[in-house]
């Protein structure tokens, strides 16, 4: 079990050869920022290496995170929303793990793949989706198959599971739900990546430290 | 009587593979495409309607319509069928308005053969008791009014205008893609349709080879002999009756 600020921290430390001063050339934030991006690297290298190896196809639930309460607008005779982050990229668009009513999580909506609503409308028998909402995802909007803000009851709002580590959905000190065989591989990456960083001056000298970094 | 559902059937299978619902709108597509191949031969979704005849002896056919079984007119509780007739003449005649109409008796002049509309009365089939005498000598029974012609092309089946219908009863096999086909599946369909989605599943998937396809294929192959046997409803006694049927009373000697 760790957090954000503590694997950030040992990535720092080691870079250091001991505890970061002041003048230490690797800000925090930095840091983290790296951290947070070799952790979504890793995912969905776990994905293909350890499920799809195994015969698995669906993500470890570890690697989900939740959305609740995403707005929906009606846009030309469909409807849309925005995804909050942007997921891992996985087969058939499976970074968008979830998407259902707020008040009705256990009845997912149907993914369909890009361009294939077209090809749906003239099945006879399948063209409505047996009555199911079905969305697409370009980009950040996922586009329902049709205008459920003017369903009744109205959706106005959706709730959302996506296959990322967003460092927003977590403090300094929230436990990051990574498996823990993960963490040293995270570490090792990080500092690999940020070890080829300019020597510090000499000089300890905060203000002319924030005058460079502002320049 | 108790039904399964197409979503049902999908999200079995997709349970069976531990597949997640991304895979839904796939294996949807293919469940649709066995369950409507199934309709042909195995579910047969028979489907009967009473049609009204136009002005010239004709019925549109279902939108829903493959093949025919029956169409005949009802007497009391049965149906009374209509005997298949190629003569029939696939194109409507028509009137001055471009409108169809009927073609009428034939007059000498416009065609070669006379038509045998029915037979004339003779007062010498009849004695002065009104019993009917007979001697109804060389007429047949191969030139009847009963007849009908499916015309595929102009999406109707014409009938004889000789018919004193004003409607029809019409049996037929529909493809199975009305509104309430995908909540009404015969539970014996489970399996084959099942079967086929992974058949067609393996063959459009990289992620197979050759071998992987043709052992679904043969389990699909099963599973619809399975089905057949299941909706076959033949017991020893429509065999037993089917037998008796050929024994009929004589007169004994």
């Amino acid at each position: 079990m760790t957090t954000l600020y503590k694997l950030t921290e040992q990535v720092r430390s080691i870079l250091a050869g001991g505890d970061p001063d002041q003048g230490d050339p690797i800000d925090m934030q930095e840091a983290k920022a790296v951290v947070v991006q070799i952790l979504n690297s890793l995912l969905k290298t776990e994905h293909f290496q350890v499920n799809l190896g195994s015969g698995e196809m669906t993500p470890n639930g570890l690697v989900l995170a939740s959305y609740d309460g995403v707005a929906v607008s009606s846009y030309k005779n469909v409807a849309k929303c925005t995804l909050p982050a942007i997921p891992v990229h996985l087969p058939l668009n499976m970074g968008v793990f979830h998407i259902s009513k707020t008040d009705d999580i256990h009845n997912p909506f149907i993914p369909i793949q890009n361009g294939l609503t077209p090809m749906l409308a003239a099945e006879p028998l399948i063209s409505d989706l047996l009555g199911q909402v079905g969305y697409e995802v370009f980009g950040k909007d996922v586009v329902f198959n049709r205008d459920i803000t003017a369903d009744s009851p109205a959706i106005t709002s959706v709730f959302i599971r996506l296959v990322v580590v967003d460092p927003a959905n977590y403090s300094d000190y929230d436990i990051v739900p990574i498996p823990p065989e993960m963490e040293i591989e995270v570490i090792k990456q990080a500092v690999g990546l940020l070890a080829g960083q300019k020597d510090p001056d000499k000089l300890d000298d905060v203000i002319t430290d924030n005058q460079k970094r502002t320049a | 009587m108790k039904y399964i559902t197409l979503d049902g059937i999908v999200r079995s299978l997709l349970n069976q593979k531990q597949l997640p619902i991304h895979y839904y709108m796939r294996f949807l597509k293919y469940a649709a495409d066995g369950y409507r191949e199934l309709h042909f031969d195995s579910l047969k979704n028979i489907r009967a309607v009473k049609l009204p005849l136009t002005d010239y002896k004709a019925v549109q056919l279902p939108c829903d319509f493959v093949d025919l079984l029956k169409v005949g007119v009802a007497t009391g509780q049965y149906v009374q069928p209509f005997v298949m007739r190629n003569g029939i003449n696939r194109l409507n005649n028509l009137d001055a308005s471009g409108n169809p109409t009927t073609y009428g008796s034939p007059t000498q002049s416009t065609s070669d053969y006379a038509a045998f509309g029915g037979w004339d009365w003779f007062t010498n089939h009849f004695n002065d008791y009104g019993e009917a005498t007979g001697r109804y000598f060389g007429l047949g029974v191969g030139s009847q009014r009963d007849t009908f012609k499916l015309i595929p092309e102009r999406n109707e089946i014409q009938f004889s205008e000789d018919i004193q219908a004003t409607e029809v009863i019409l049996e037929y096999i529909g493809d199975g893609t009305c509104c309430d086909s995908a909540t009404s599946i015969h539970p014996y369909a489970q399996k084959a349709i099942e079967a086929y989605a992974d058949w067609m599943y393996k063959k459009h998937s990289k992620s197979f080879g050759l071998g992987d396809e043709q052992v679904a294929e043969r389990e699909f192959v099963n599973q619809n002999r399975k089905l057949r046997a299941r909706l076959n409803g033949m017991t020893m006694e429509d065999i037993r009756r089917s037998v008796d049927s050929g024994y009929l009373a004589s007169v004994k000697i």
